[in-house]
């Protein structure tokens, strides 16, 4: 098996961390009994429904309801004349609740309504009279940056607003936004060395240009918010999101309201995965406002993949140079990304992430954010990562080839380490790529020859490497003790993956309790101390150290109370299990349960720990990914044999939990690889705007995931800790249609590659009479 | 036009008037409060409301609640019996089956239902057969193992009451 | 979803009667799988929905005297596919109700809802019209056959007179050394709807190496399931060879008049259809040799 880096007599002494738990809300669950964003329900609760721009690109004339105001059921309607104009940020996608002058992509809210039903509330939208001018739109990035397009403006010029990218990634990209221009809202560089020198040093250069598709995160709860606007101001509401002070924020800004005044209480959240932070929020706020009571507004599926914020296409140039001894001598790329409809895509991280998994002594990136008449782009796990890493990756594997250099080899020779830079000058703390690769090299799947089969399909092998930033937010938890010794936490960042389960092991440890000592409470924005956005992988990174500095400070306030009674120093007094004693009297102990009986009486009053966290810096996370395929060349259709998913997670605080983000992010890859792609057609419209269209990967449609943890310790997280949920997501797509790429000998660009794409891909390759017989490319 | 509505769910019989609009995944949620059932897409692509008419599993997203008069109704809510999860609930908690846990009462109704029916499938089968659920998080692994361990019949029923904590006795003579 | 008004009425003729009075405000509801996503998608209003669930006349499966089955038009997918009596008659029509959705999706949506809905890309439909099947229509003037091929004429269009519905559908019994087979073209394994379909019945000569009768229907590549009529002429008679099968793939994909749309380019699907006629010819022959 692979080679795992660790370090035994540490883990023994551990009693939880590191131990595969299974989820604490496991049972809640499976009995339906966790509640969701959209299980929340008021009595005398309004439900709304929005009206969204029929165009791509439209000049708003007039809205007029008042017919709708009459319709049965109808208590009020919102638009953008509700917010006033200090508070609109006009870049802001989170700020532009309802398109206000002009609607730009078809879908964009427009208008919402309130009703005493659902079926009232739809019933009425078609009663608001919008009068619309439709405008040129474009939809190509490419055909977006040519002088002549139709340009897309957000009224006069503001700040672009790239909070949302910023939860992700804790990387400054150095290159200022260059000169803007028309549809190029954001433009990067970075270069190091020279860029014509280093072709001329190599032997051998290979270069291709590769298509990414919009995909959509395609959590399997839609968007979903409750919002009770009380009389006396307060506006308590119930919101699935990743960052319920985000949420909050937001929609204090928004309706002008001080920030304890707006009660934010995020609920279980049925995925995110960058995509659910404050789209839907601020609507039902708006609206209870209005209704003086409350309202919930529920999402539908095709809403979800016409109007939310999927991640973004790309169309990437990638050249690489290097010598025949495996040298890498030159990398050229160029990323255009489209945006969408506003600015905030991870362009300048993809544009850095090509430059980040190899030594590359000279180096020309340039990013361009193009913006387009489509729904704007936001957050998908590793933003931007996975379209990187399809361009760099399959040409690693195209130059490997042509130098007849076993590709991890080839990789392993010019990995990026401890103190090489990214591209943006940034110095690397130790990160895990080298030890990724080496336990991809061991892997018994590496280790095997692909062998052809008999039925005629062409088979191919893939790798590739990949990584992510990951946010380094800080956060904060209070602990508890209770009357009976066992240990609540209190917390404010919701549980996206587990990550209470192993806040709950990091509290456990450091108090030396068995879990079941220990509950994870979510607390609501005006209870819970500040917790980060759940996104760049940052929750467990992060709030293991404030649980851990929480449970330091209750131990510190329980060990004075011991001290008193032992008549004992506070610094000799030890403990476990629930008890304890003076170091020079073991015999003598007091139980937590008398500690906080005690402390409760005293004059400090009960015991109650606060801790801060925020790790010193990030650390990146690599991951690598080892596909094997089977293609029918007939057809078009893909078997992917095996799927190797390698990641190093620092210190796995719970190695199921490790295993199963490792497993989810690779089968999010497949889809990126195969299967998924929001397709429109030449009026801006989503063609696919439901899950039988838009597909993700079935249980029958994936293998299993050998997923491999390697530990490379990360000094700036508890025990070593690294971030874990995104890494795993970046190399799948380019492993796999790398993979697709070796069995039929032809270079392939785009991802996904659908049947229809390969098929075509292979007549093309034909009718140039390029081969399509197989050469495997590594030397067995 | 109202509508007289006579069921029973979970064991439980019902009567109730009802709107023929009205879904059977609406009238759980909303009338009966039973929120176990999910809407993932409402239009019987994703399998998150998957519950049991007489038995079998339908999408109730797709059911109007009028067409299920005189039917027998489970949700997940039903599948607990003597304060213990059914196995296939169980396999999902110790398999760590479940991480967002959106897809998961979809999934444990339809495979508590689909083993019911195929007690040895293989597992191409399996896989085909419960491929009307989609799980995001999970990328489908810990199902299909939690489901095996089901099949393999090694999944002892998990009891849904905590253990009480077991307490450290206080030092004598206090 | 809009308000509608509902009836589930327990005879034939009541159905009938609610049907020819309202006229095109009424809409049969069988499983729902199709009818519900529509109008979910609220560009469909109907104003009545008359649910056939009560209707015994329209269930089960059964053989008749002259070796014909009969296949009610409620019969779901997953009691057509599971029968015994269908798989033993015409194989490819259990294949087809197979491929209907899910599990969930089966055991809801029916054979007469999948003719009902007419979507050039129904699985369940175009074996029955490879089999020669007919629809047992009634109305108020009582009931009368149409053959399942002539019941479409258009993508969501059927020959049904005011008042009527399907009460059924019949397949005659195939001669000695038939095999069928129904295969589609889809990205997924499940959950996905055809990009193409090809139901093939053939029927060999007593050498089993000679082929005397074959029906090829397409799905997905038309406005309705048509025979590929020149694909089909290209089998009769030939002997059962590679080349044989190849002439019907280019054939049948020349008789197709597939489109352009989100789920595939008219090129590719043109080329399905050749790659798929000659592997659901060839299990077809393979299953006629095995029939005896
Ligand atoms: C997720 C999903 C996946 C699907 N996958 C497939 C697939 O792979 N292949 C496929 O072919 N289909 C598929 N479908 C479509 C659908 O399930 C089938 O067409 C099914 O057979 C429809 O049957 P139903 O009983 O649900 O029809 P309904 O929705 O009840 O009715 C459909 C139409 O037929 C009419 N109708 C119904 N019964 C009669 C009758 N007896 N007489 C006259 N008219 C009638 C109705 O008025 C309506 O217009 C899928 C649907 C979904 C939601
Ligand atoms: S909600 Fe019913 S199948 Fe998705
Ligand atoms: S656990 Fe999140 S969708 Fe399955």
């Amino acid at each position: 098996m692979a080679k795992v880096v660790e370090r035994p007599q540490e883990k023994t002494a551990l009693r939880v961390a590191s131990k595969p738990v299974s989820r604490l809300d496991g049972i809640e669950n499976v009995t339906g009994a966790t509640k969701f964003g959209a299980d929340f329900s008021l009595p005398g609760m309004l439900w709304g429904a929005i009206l969204r721009s029929p165009y791509a690109h439209a000049r708003i004339r007039s809205i007029d309801y008042a017919k709708a105001l009459e319709a049965p059921g109808v208590v009020t309607v919102a638009t953008a004349a509700d917010f006033d104009d200090d508070v609109v940020e006009p870049t802001s996608r989170p700020h532009n609740v309802f398109a206000g002058e002009t609607a730009l992509y078809l879908g964009e809210a427009v208008a919402a309504v309130a009703a005493v039903t659902m079926e009232d509330a739809e019933a009425a939208l078609e009663l608001i009279e919008v009068d619309y001018e439709p405008l040129p739109h474009v939809l190509d990035p490419l055909r977006a940056m040519e002088p002549d397009s139709p340009v897309i403006r957000h009224g006069d010029g503001g700040e672009v607003d790239r909070t949302e990218m910023s939860f992700h990634s804790s990387v400054a990209s150095s290159a200022e936004d260059l000169e803007e221009s028309g549809n190029v809202s954001s433009q990067v560089q970075f270069g190091r060395g020279d860029i014509e020198e280093g072709f001329a040093e190599a032997d051998v250069i290979r270069e291709g240009r590769f298509t990414a598709a919009m995909v959509h995160q395609t959590y399997l709860e839609p968007h979903a918010a409750l919002a009770d606007y009380s009389p006396s101001g307060d506006l308590k509401m119930w919101v699935t999101s990743q960052g319920q002070f985000y949420v909050r924020d937001t929609v204090a800004r928004l309706l002008k309201l001080p920030a304890h005044k707006v009660i934010v209480q995020g609920t279980a959240i049925g995925g995110g995965f960058g995509g659910k932070m404050t789209l839907l929020a601020p609507i039902p706020a708006i609206l209870s406002k209005k209704a003086r009571k409350p309202v919930k507004v529920v999402w539908s599926r095709s809403e979800e993949l016409v109007a939310a914020n999927p991640a973004p296409a790309s169309v990437i140039d990638v050249k690489i140079g290097a010598k025949r001894d495996g040298t890498i001598t030159a990398l050229q790329g160029r990323v255009v990304m489209d945006t969408g409809a506003y600015p905030g895509s991870p362009m300048s991280t993809a544009t850095m992430l090509l430059g980040s998994c190899y030594v590359f002594p000279n180096m020309e990136l340039e990013g361009f954010e193009v913006l387009t008449n489509k729904v704007s782009v936001g957050a998908y796990r590793a933003p931007g990562a996975p379209n990187s890493a399809h361009a760099v990756e399959n040409v690693m594997n195209w130059v490997a080839q042509d130098i007849g250099m076993d590709p991890l080899d080839f990789r392993l020779k010019n990995a990026i380490s401890e103190g090489e830079r990214w591209p943006n000058g940034q110095p690397l703390p130790d990160v895990g790529a080298v030890e990724v690769l080496e336990a991809m090299k061991d892997h018994p799947v590496w280790g095997t020859p692909l062998v052809q089969g008999s039925n005629g399909k062409p088979r191919g092998r893939g790798a590739a490497i990949g990584c992510w930033s990951g946010g380094a937010g800080g956060s904060a938890a209070t602990i508890k003790l209770e009357a009976d010794g066992s240990f609540s936490v209190l917390v404010g960042t919701i549980n996206l993956t587990g990550n209470t389960t192993s806040i709950a092991q990091v509290a456990a440890e450091e108090l030396r309790v068995p879990l079941e000592y220990v509950s994870v409470h979510l607390g609501d924005t005006n209870e819970a101390p500040f917790g980060p956005v759940a996104g760049g992988s940052q929750v467990t990174y992060t709030m293991s150290l404030s649980a851990a500095a929480a449970a330091q400070d209750v131990l510190r306030q329980m060990k004075s109370v011991a001290a008193q009674r032992l008549g004992a120093d506070p610094d000799d007094i030890e403990f476990d299990e629930g008890k304890m004693w003076a170091e020079s009297d073991p015999d003598r102990y007091v139980t937590y349960r008398r500690i906080s009986d005690e402390a409760v009486g005293s004059a400090n009053g009960p015991i109650i720990g606060t801790g801060h966290g925020k790790p010193e810096r990030g650390n990146p996370g690599f991951a690598g990914t080892i596909a094997d395929v089977e293609v029918d060349t007939e057809t078009g259709l893909v078997t992917i044999l095996n799927l190797v998913g390698v990641q190093d997670a620092g210190f796995a605080i719970n190695p199921l939990s490790v295993k199963g983000q490792i497993q989810g992010g690779t089968i999010q890859g497949v889809g990126y690889a195969l299967l998924e792609e929001i397709v429109y057609d030449e009026d801006g419209r989503v063609r696919n705007p439901g899950l039988l269209d838009y597909r993700l990967p079935t249980a029958a449609d994936v293998p299993d995931v050998d997923a491999v943890i390697v530990e490379k310790h990360n000094p700036y997280g508890w025990k070593g800790t690294r971030i874990v949920g995104e890494p795993s997501i970046v190399p799948p797509g380019a492993a796999i249609t790398s993979a697709i790429s070796d069995a039929l000998s032809i270079p392939l660009h785009n991802m996904p590659l659908t049947p229809e794409r390969i098929v075509m891909a292979l007549r093309d390759a034909k009718a140039n009479g390029r081969s399509n017989g197989r050469s495997n490319g590594r030397p067995s | 036009m109202d509508y007289p509505l006579q069921l029973t769910v979970n064991g439980i019989p019902v009567k109730r008037i009802v709107e023929p609009q009205v879904r059977l995944l609406d009238f759980l949620r909303e009338d009966l409060g039973l929120t176990g059932a999910k809407e993932g897409c409402g239009t019987g692509d994703c399998g998150a409301c998957t519950v049991l008419i007489d038995g079998d599993p339908h999408h109730s997203c797709l059911t109007l609640a009028v067409e299920a008069e005189g039917a027998a109704v489970t949700t997940v809510e039903g599948l607990v019996s003597d304060d213990r999860l059914n196995e296939v609930q169980s396999a999902f908690v110790s398999a760590g089956a479940t991480q967002c846990g959106i897809c998961t009462p979809g999934f444990v109704v339809m495979a508590t239902a689909y083993l019911r029916d195929n007690p040895n499938p293989t597992d191409d089968e399996l896989r085909m057969g419960i491929a009307g659920n989609l799980c995001r998080c999970t990328g489908y692994e810990t199902i299909v193992t939690a489901l095996h361990s089901v099949i393999d019949g090694k999944v002892e029923r998990i009891e849904v009451a905590p253990e009480p904590l077991e307490l450290v006795p206080e030092p004598e003579g206090e | 979803m809009r308000r509608f008004d509902y009836a589930a009425p327990t005879q034939v003729f009541e159905a009938c009667a609610l049907l020819a009075d309202r006229g095109d405000e009424a809409r049969v509801l069988a499983g729902g799988t199709d009818l519900i996503v529509q109008m979910r998608e609220r560009d469909r209003r109907v104003p009545l929905i008359v649910s056939l669930r009560n209707l015994a006349e329209l269930k089960g499966i059964s053989q008749n005297a002259d070796g014909s089955l009969t296949i009610g038009a409620m019969a779901t997918g997953n009691e057509v596919h599971h029968s015994a009596l269908v798989q033993n008659h015409a194989f490819f029509i259990s294949e087809g109700a197979e491929l209907l959705g899910s599990i969930q999706i089966r055991n809801r949506g029916t054979l007469g809802g999948n003719v009902g809905n007419a979507a050039p890309s129904a699985d369940a439909a175009p074996p029955l019209v490879a089999a020669n099947a007919t629809a047992c229509l009634v109305g108020a003037k009582g009931t009368r056959e149409v053959p399942v091929g002539d019941l479409m004429t258009g993508p969501g269009q059927l020959a049904l007179e005011p008042g009527e519905l399907i009460q059924s559908f019949n397949v005659p019994a195939a001669p000695a050394h038939t095999g069928t087979r129904y295969v589609r073209h889809v990205p997924r394994r499940e959950m996905d709807i055809a990009v193409v379909g090809i139901a093939a019945q053939v029927t060999l000569e007593d050498d089993l190496a000679t082929i005397k009768d074959a029906s090829v229907v397409l799905s997905a590549v038309a406005p309705t399931w048509p025979h590929a009529t020149t694909a089909e002429q290209a089998l009769r008679g030939q002997p059962v060879n590679d080349t044989t099968l190849a002439n019907a793939g280019e054939a049948a994909a020349a008789d197709s008049r597939p489109i352009s749309d989100v789920r595939a380019s008219a090129e590719y699907r043109r080329m399905m259809v050749d790659v798929y006629t000659r592997r659901a010819l060839a299990t077809a022959i393979e299953r006629a040799r095995a029939a005896v």
